[in-house]
């Protein structure tokens, strides 16, 4: 009965009566964003020991700033913040960070047509249904990681642009426009794959 | 339109939804909700921590509160502390030669107020004071002997510490009782209204009965009503005191007292039949003292023995 209540409770209750102490709303809580946040973060690390440790940590912070929770937004964006927060520090830490942004509309256009043309390789569908992950993993490893990270919120976390460009700390302009690129180089990358899906 | 299709590509949506198989493992769950939970058991294992610690903030203002419950309760119950007042007057035969004590005045049945009503001023004593009188009466005597050996003044009943001390009278009104009573002068007074305020009784006798002085009504009188203001108002509160006597004492002698003329010659009659002739040169100075014209109202039989009274 406890437990059908809580599933119906919304996140920001769950988070506020997980501070308030009770556990059982942290158990709720974590089974409705694990997935999400888990695939945000190796997605964006390509490293799973590397993934399971960034996500250990973003939960951690969470229980940690538990008191200091005020549901001003959606928790899930609250949430992705925390997560992107700890990816900063970890690209930071390991030298991946790109500062190069393509933020202009123009300048992303003219990145989205340099890209090479999608490639002719047509892997049969088994041999795709096997690797496509490993496919999917590579293709988004080559996008630059804030293309990537907004690229990675919209699809993990269903966050708006204007949450997406809060929680980033740009503009929705920006936001779009690493949206754009993303989108365009995942195509180039994964062109034949995307061909599968459509079948 | 555009926008949309550039930002969004619903096959590349579809196809990460459909090959995205990634979970965390069941160690890194297992890790994440045990810290969660242990965060919480160790927050509720804080506050009751808390709640024993030695030291609160309200404890101080709880010992001050205290502090102030048992001074409030226990004060109120402590023995007053009382100037020591001469000897009280008392009914007792005394010696005629006897000086009163130094400092000792006698005590002044009432006197008239700002409103001329005669008003007994001997203060009740309060429940408190009669707490400690009680605990005081008990051990009189073994006090009075203990004070005695030890030089000071012997500890007295409550009501004869809360004696009325009238002001002193005008040098004309001493140098006239100073003549007017001699060793009799010197027997405490009983009780009757001083000559001070006869003035105001006579006034108040004519005044309208309305105005009558409350104390007046508060005791009816025996006969006519103007006869009766005539009469000096009498209360327990102004009776003679001694030592072993009650209020309710007091009240009896009060009551046997005369209060017209004719009562005053009876009893002064009974005294001396009685051979109690202290007690009917007591009487006698209280006939003067309560009536101006004593002398003069004075019998036959009595004028001659009153002369040789001084």
């Amino acid at each position: 009965m406890a437990a059908q209540n809580l599933s119906d409770d919304s996140d920001e209750s769950l988070m506020l009566s997980y501070a308030q102490g009770k556990a059982a709303a942290f158990d709720a809580l974590y089974a409705r964003h694990r997935v999400g946040v888990y695939r945000y973060v190796l997605r964006h690390c390509g490293n799973a020991p590397v993934a399971d440790e960034v996500f250990q940590d973003v939960w951690t912070n969470l229980v940690r700033t538990r008191a200091t929770y005020a549901p001003t937004s959606r928790f899930s964006a609250w949430l992705y913040t925390l997560a992107h927060n700890r990816l900063v520090d970890h690209w930071r830490a390991t030298g991946q960070v790109d500062m190069v942004s393509i933020d202009g509309d123009d300048a992303a256009n003219d990145a989205v047509g340099a890209l090479p043309a999608a490639r002719a390789d047509e892997p049969d569908e088994r041999a795709a249904n096997r690797n496509i992950a490993a496919h999917l993993h590579a293709a988004l490893a080559k996008v630059p990681p804030l293309q990537r990270d907004a690229f990675l919120l919209q699809q993990e976390s269903g966050l708006s642009l204007l949450e997406i460009a809060t929680l980033t700390g740009v503009g929705v302009e920006t936001v779009k426009s690493r949206l754009r690129y993303a989108v365009a180089k995942l195509r180039s990358e994964l062109g034949a794959l995307r061909e599968l899906a459509h079948r | 339109m555009n926008d949309d299709r550039d930002l969004h590509d619903t096959a590349l949506d579809a196809l990460l939804r459909t090959h995205s198989a990634e979970t965390p493992p069941p160690a890194v769950d297992a890790a994440v909700l045990a810290a969660a939970h242990r965060a919480i058991d160790g927050e509720m294992r804080a506050r009751p921590a808390r709640a024993t610690q030695p030291w609160r903030w309200w404890m101080p203002l709880a010992a001050a509160a205290a502090i102030g419950v048992v001074v409030i309760g226990i004060l109120p119950m402590a023995p007053t502390l009382v100037e020591p007042t001469p000897p009280a007057t008392s009914d007792a035969p005394t010696t005629a030669t006897a000086p009163p004590p130094a400092g000792t005045q006698p005590i002044e049945a009432a006197r008239p107020d700002t409103q001329g009503t005669p008003m007994a001023r001997v203060p009740v004593p309060s429940t408190t004071d009669r707490m400690s009188a009680k605990r005081d009466a008990a051990p009189t005597r073994e006090r009075a002997e203990s004070a005695t050996k030890a030089g000071s003044t012997p500890s007295r009943p409550y009501y004869q510490m809360y004696r009325y001390v009238p002001p002193e009278p005008p040098a004309a009104e001493q140098d006239r009782r100073a003549n007017a009573t001699g060793a009799v002068a010197a027997m405490p007074q009983a009780a009757p209204a001083p000559q001070a305020i006869r003035p105001q009784q006579e006034a108040a006798a004519r005044a309208p009965a309305t105005q009558v002085p409350q104390e007046a009504n508060a005791q009816p009188p025996r006969q006519g009503s103007a006869a009766a203001l005539t009469q000096p108002a009498r209360s327990p509160e102004v009776l003679p005191r001694t030592d072993a006597m009650s209020l309710e004492d007091r009240q009896k002698v009060a009551a046997a007292q005369p209060r017209t003329v004719d009562e005053w010659f009876a009893l002064i009659r009974k005294l001396r039949s009685e051979n109690r002739v202290p007690d009917a040169i007591r009487a006698l100075a209280d006939f003067r003292a309560a009536f101006s014209d004593a002398d003069a109202r004075l019998p036959e039989d009595l004028r001659d023995w009153a002369k040789t009274v001084p």
